[in-house]
């Protein structure tokens, strides 16, 4: 693997062991990013029943995403150890749009227009988001390696979830690389993120 | 619609898998009411112009770096 990103096993005694696979670690990314957006999806509803209130809800999204944002950035990166100010103010600047989206989602709450079931499937979106900060990191460090030259997308997990744009991405193959212009995650498809697309390949 | 009382929702919060402290930062920073669109936006503005300011401080670092290469190489001709 070029430009670290690689982790290894630590055994009971303290020992490092095997190495851990690009697959373990892309399913736990999506398993991080599935329990957040569950975590999300309830905040939202308890903002709507009203057993927190909207700020709250604000507050609380605010702290959760830029936990997830930073912790899935630092694992495409490498390790905390490896983020520099580049990767650091990248999340910044992601964060700092997905919290002008947040302000106008908290505000609907507080003004009754949405109800549980919507606010459940907005809260969600913002999971998938958080799973595109390790597959963008992972990218950006595989593209700068120079050592491939083509990526591909998926192949895709192949449910209902699985929206047209992550099939046709899917379908275009190898390509070179840097063609795709997006990373699984990122919101850039018609399912905003929430295709569960393993992250890129590299050849 | 009821205000909940605070420690209700930091309790709530709490169950949700936040960490007790942070539910505390939280419910507490939440006081003053929702953060309005336009603050969030003239705090993302700054946060844009602090990173541009750290680009240029960054190619300015480089610019001198390469300067003194290009002299030491200069310097070894001569």
């Amino acid at each position: 693997m070029a430009g670290g990103g690689r982790y290894r096993h630590v055994l009971a005694d303290g020992r490092l062991g095997k190495m851990v696979s690009v697959k373990d670690l892309a399913a736990q990314s999506q398993k991080l990013a599935d329990d957040l957006s569950d975590r999300l999806a309830d905040l939202a509803q308890d903002a709507v029943e009203g057993t927190i209130t909207p700020a709250v809800f604000q507050q609380a999204m605010k702290s959760e995403l830029r936990n997830a944002y930073n912790a899935n950035a630092a694992l495409g990166k490498g390790g905390v150890n490896q983020m520099t100010a580049v990767e650091w103010g990248r999340n910044g600047g992601i964060l700092q749009s997905e919290y002008q989206h947040l302000a106008k989602f908290a505000q609907q709450i507080a003004d009754g227009e949405i109800t549980v079931a919507q606010a459940r499937a907005r809260a969600k979106l913002y999971g998938g988001k958080a799973y595109s900060r390790y597959t963008d990191e992972d990218a950006r460090r595989k593209r700068a390696s120079g050592q491939y030259t083509q990526e591909r997308w998926g192949p895709t997990v192949g449910d209902d979830a699985v929206c047209i744009d992550c099939d046709a991405l899917a379908a275009r193959g190898w390509v070179p690389i840097g063609a795709l212009g997006t990373t699984p995650g990122a919101g850039d498809t018609q399912c905003l993120g929430n295709c569960r697309c393993p992250p890129l390949s590299f050849r | 619609m009821t205000t909940p009382a605070r420690e209700q929702q930091v309790r709530l919060l709490v169950r949700r898998g936040i960490m007790p402290s942070e539910a505390e930062r939280i419910v507490d920073k939440a006081e003053g009411g929702l953060e309005p669109l336009a603050i969030i936006e003239e705090q993302s503005a700054e946060f844009q112009a602090q990173r541009a300011v750290m680009w240029w401080q960054y190619q300015g670092a480089v610019k001198h770096r390469f300067k003194r290469l290009l002299g030491a190489r200069e310097h070894a001709k001569a």
